[in-house]
């Protein structure tokens, strides 16, 4: 009874091997709207300030949304949105070195938070595409699989502030 | 004889042509080129409430009134710079603030109290919730030039019209009229003295006085009466009187503020309410105005009662020369004296101030700080700043009253220490003490200053040792590490490391070796790792100092200033990560525009696998070790630290980190000679207090294990892994793929990782193939 059980347990397990890497289904990303309400009244407090810099974003005042993520840091230094936020603006605003400088801040917070979760994912691997193309670098890969992950929001190979608030 | 007078006449006049021509030369250059000289003002960073704060921690009402804020009786109504503060609730007026790329509105706002903490703010009226609000950012110094002169500098057409007439009411009604020189004053004086037989009233327009202040000395001379009187002729038939005007109101003396001399109506109208000088009352403008004549004797803080005697006398003049009706005189009249609090000194910021002007110095000269008017926003916490320097001064006197030995009169020999504090993540300078007291000296010993280390630079080695390199760490934390005598040939004869207890403790968990802080075991593993690798991992962790490549660095003997030392911790706390450091958020220009604006910058320089483990290992030292006294005062959360004795006990330090905070404090004599006590007595205390008083003893936040760490449990006295039936265990972190393969109680060797490494993946498919 064991040797078929095992036999077919094999042949899936090639049949996964040869068939590549599977395709992986859509997630939805995250917004920040969703984590918002978490965390302590700090973690909250700075999340609060990082969707004020988003909206800042949204209506094309780069200063004042950059203070506000300045601000979200300086009250919550542990809080991985407020870098990821800042590097989508460095990102948009052409700043793609000192994106990828707080792009590893924000994976690196988001790791040790357990909160690198599937709708993280995509912004994150778009936007290292997105600023290693940016950088004249090979980030092709990176734009392709936050494509897969997530279409809806990494199509066009961007992420607007919109799509993050 | 009529010829020579004629002579005379024509060469006296060429020579007083020539003079006057020269005294016009001398008022263009100055009022056609750069007025006022303005004091750049450097700024905290700003204090942000939010809902959840505790109120209390950090003196939410001592802020307002540094800022300036004026508590208000319950029934009045709020202007901006005001606050009504009860039982449950505090509504603040707070004041607009400029800044070209983060301006904040004036707006009335509600915050409401739940014991010590804010439970909401609301904007006023519209009820609008408010998740963080920022308060102004708190002016902590100015870089003055030689005159230590203070302006803020004001423009006529935006002065309320009672400002104006309370100046001219009471010091040149006929200013209007005249042309620099008032012959009815100059006579109604000259009669008013020679009555009193002495100088009891001036006869000088504004136009003179501004002429003396600007261009002349304040002797009393025939001479310089007549400079004064052609000078003005010249000043009021070169310029307007709304140009005179203006510049008068900029330049008059009003006052001292300890060593800084406070010039003209926008600064005087900051210092004493808090506010723009667009916002000053009729009372207000008129006590000002009171004290242009003498402002040091009606001083309003120090002669509260002659001030207000001389502001209703302006408020008479005003009253009589038309300037007010009778219902502002009557308002104005019963309006009592509300000053603004004197700011405290801001911990003595001013070594922080140096190491700015360091900064600064290869962009902008001394002049232009002291002159351009520039406003620098800085990292700088204004509380943890206050509470820092009071625990260094106060550990300080404290521990010469324990050990008299330390105490001396001499202030340039006392015990000196310093205390920076950073923020991890960003590398933001939070706290920068570099001695006790900067009177009596500037040198900074957080930056400037290098000393040895002692064991705070053990932690290089463990790290060096803890750090994956090609084939794998020499240590993992369940390792035991050789603490017996050891003897290291160098070219000036063999070294013998010696611990502090001068015992040999033979094999030691590597934990404990360096909680124990043993010389021997580290500097062995030292020899072990190379010296050569703690050196480069010392540099990758920004430590620039010269580092010789001596067996006896692995015992911190070189020198490294407190600065250094605080940055690569807080590459720990960072995970891995170094900051640069920042001591400026921005800096803007006269006109408002942003002339620098500072970019946060991090560096990958260890993986954050063995940051953590070096994390963990410290918060062993803060908990169990040398740094356990960390503990006693209650201090509770994440603590990892390292105590350093430097030989003969002349350097002591504590460098600390919280997963938010990093500090270092370092004490010791500016000529090194010994203290005579271990640094867990005279720095470890000082650190304490800070970290205590600044959380509030809870510390927020965790060190979070990153997924490159696994735990697994271990036999204590082996270091092997535990399975079941092992009598002791304990958990360790490993780096996934470096958990023990000997296993207690068997002491067999095993692949078994508890993670997902080739190991595991290989015996899976062993597995496989044997049930094939």
């Amino acid at each position: 009874m064991r040797a078929p059980a095992v036999l077919m347990l094999s042949i899936a397990l090639a049949w996964g091997c040869l068939s590549g890497p599977a395709r992986e289904a859509p997630v939805e990303s995250l917004r920040l709207s969703q984590v918002e309400p978490q965390g302590d009244p700090v973690r909250r407090a700075s999340l609060r300030l990082c969707a004020e810099g988003l909206r800042a974003d949204i209506a094309r005042r780069d200063g004042p949304a950059r203070s506000q993520y300045e601000r979200a840091i300086a009250l919550d230094p542990t809080n991985p949105w407020a870098y990821l936020v800042l590097a989508r603006h460095e990102v948009a605003v052409g700043d793609p070195r000192r994106a990828l400088q707080y792009l590893q801040q924000a994976e690196t917070l988001l790791r040790n938070e357990g909160a690198f979760i599937p709708g993280v994912e995509p912004h994150v691997e778009g936007l290292r595409g997105a600023a290693l193309v940016a950088s004249g670098r090979p980030g092709g890969e990176h734009l392709r699989r936050a494509a897969e992950l997530s279409p809806a929001v990494w199509d066009d190979g961007r992420l607007d502030a919109d799509e993050l608030l | 004889m009529a010829l020579g007078i004629a002579g005379a006449a024509f060469v006296g006049g060429w020579l007083s042509a020539g003079w006057v021509v020269s005294l016009d030369g001398v008022v263009r250059q100055r009022f056609g080129g750069q007025r006022f000289r303005v004091p750049s003002r450097v700024y905290s960073a700003p204090t942000i409430i939010y809902p959840g704060l505790d109120w209390k921690l950090i003196d939410l009402e001592g802020g307002l009134r540094r800022l300036g804020y004026r508590r208000v009786a319950e029934s009045a109504r709020l202007e901006p710079g005001q606050y009504i503060w009860d039982a449950s609730r505090v509504r603040i007026s707070v004041r607009a603030f400029a800044h070209p790329s983060r301006p904040e509105p004036a707006r009335d706002v509600v915050v409401r109290l739940s014991g010590s903490s804010i439970e909401e703010i609301r904007e006023l009226p519209a009820g609008r919730e408010i998740w963080a609000l920022p308060l102004e950012p708190e002016q902590i110094g100015a870089y003055y030039g030689p005159n230590r002169e203070q302006r803020d500098l004001v423009v006529l057409d935006e002065l309320p019209p009672h400002v104006i007439d309370a100046v001219l009411a009471v010091e040149d009604r006929r200013f209007e009229s005249h042309a620099g020189l008032d012959p009815r004053r100059i006579a109604g004086a000259l009669i008013a003295n020679l009555r009193a037989g002495a100088v009891k009233q001036g006869g000088s327009t504004l136009t003179q006085q501004l002429v003396k202040n600007f261009f002349l000395t304040p002797e009393r001379t025939f001479r310089r009466k007549a400079q004064e009187a052609v000078m003005a002729l010249l000043v009021e038939f070169r310029y307007d009187k709304h140009e005179i005007l203006q510049a008068y109101l900029n330049e008059i003396y009003l006052g001292q503020r300890g060593a800084t001399a406070i010039h003209g109506i926008g600064e005087a109208s900051r210092v004493f309410y808090g506010k723009s000088a667009r916002r000053l009352s009729v009372a207000e403008a008129a006590l000002i105005a009171a004290i242009i004549r003498s402002p040091n004797g009606l001083s309003p803080y120090r002669e509260a009662e002659s001030a207000v005697k001389r502001r209703d006398l302006v408020l008479d003049l005003m009253r009589r020369q038309g300037r007010i009706d009778d219902a502002a005189w009557r308002g104005a009249k019963a309006e009592t004296l509300r000053l603004a609090a004197v700011t405290p000194d801001v911990g003595d910021a001013r070594y922080f101030l140096d190491l700015l002007r360091r900064q600064l110095s290869s962009v902008y000269s001394e002049d232009v700080l002291a002159s351009e008017g520039l406003r620098i926003y800085t990292t700088l916490d204004g509380r943890a700043q206050r509470l820092a320097a009071r625990a260094l001064r106060e550990g300080l006197e404290d521990l010469e009253k324990r050990y008299s030995g330390l105490a001396t009169q001499e202030p340039e020999r006392a015990l000196q220490g310093c205390l920076v504090a950073m923020r991890p993540q960003t590398g933001e300078i939070l706290a920068l003490v570099g001695g006790r007291d900067y009177g009596d000296s500037q040198f900074d010993r957080c930056t400037q200053a290098r000393r040895q280390t002692g064991s705070v630079f053990k932690p290089f080695v463990y790290i060096a040792a803890l750090e994956p390199r090609g084939v794998g760490p020499k240590l993992t934390l369940a390792s035991f590490v050789d603490d017996s005598p050891l003897e290291v040939k160098t070219p000036s004869g063999p070294w013998r490391p010696r611990n502090f207890d001068r015992e040999f403790h033979g094999s030691v968990p590597v934990r404990e070796a360096l909680e124990r802080s043993f010389n021997v075991a580290t500097a062995r593993l030292g020899q072990d790792v190379g010296i050569r690798r703690v050196i480069e991992l010392a540099r990758r962790f920004g430590v620039t100092s010269p580092l010789p490549e001596v067996p006896s660095l692995a015992l911190g003997t070189a020198e490294v200033s407190p600065m250094e030392m605080v940055r690569a911790y807080a590459t720990l706390a960072n995970g891995g990560v170094l900051p640069e450091v920042q001591a400026i958020e921005d800096l803007v220009g006269k006109g408002g525009k942003t002339l620098e604006r500072r970019r946060l910058r991090f560096e990958r320089v260890l993986d954050a696998g063995t940051a953590f483990l070096a994390t963990s290992m410290l918060r062993g030292v803060a908990e169990r070790g040398t740094a356990a006294g960390l503990r006693s005062n209650g201090l509770r959360g994440p603590v990892a630290a390292k105590t350093g004795t430097t030989d003969g006990e002349h350097d002591l330090w504590l460098v600390g980190y919280t997963p938010e905070l990093v500090a270092a404090v370092w004490i010791g004599f500016d000529e090194p000679r010994s203290i005579g006590i271990p640094s867990s007595v005279g720095a470890l205390p000082i650190w304490r207090r800070f970290v205590q008083e600044l959380t509030g003893g809870e510390i927020r936040g965790k060190f979070r294990r990153p997924p490159e760490v696994t735990v697994a449990d271990i036999q204590p006295a082996t270091g092997w892994l535990a399975l079941t039936g092992c009598p002791e265990r304990r958990p360790e972190f490993f780096l996934k793929g470096t958990v023990p393969r000997i296993t207690c109680p068997t002491g067999a060797v095993s692949d078994v990782q508890g993670d997902d490494s080739p190991a595991v993946r290989r015996r899976f498919f062993d597995w496989l193939r044997r049930q094939m």
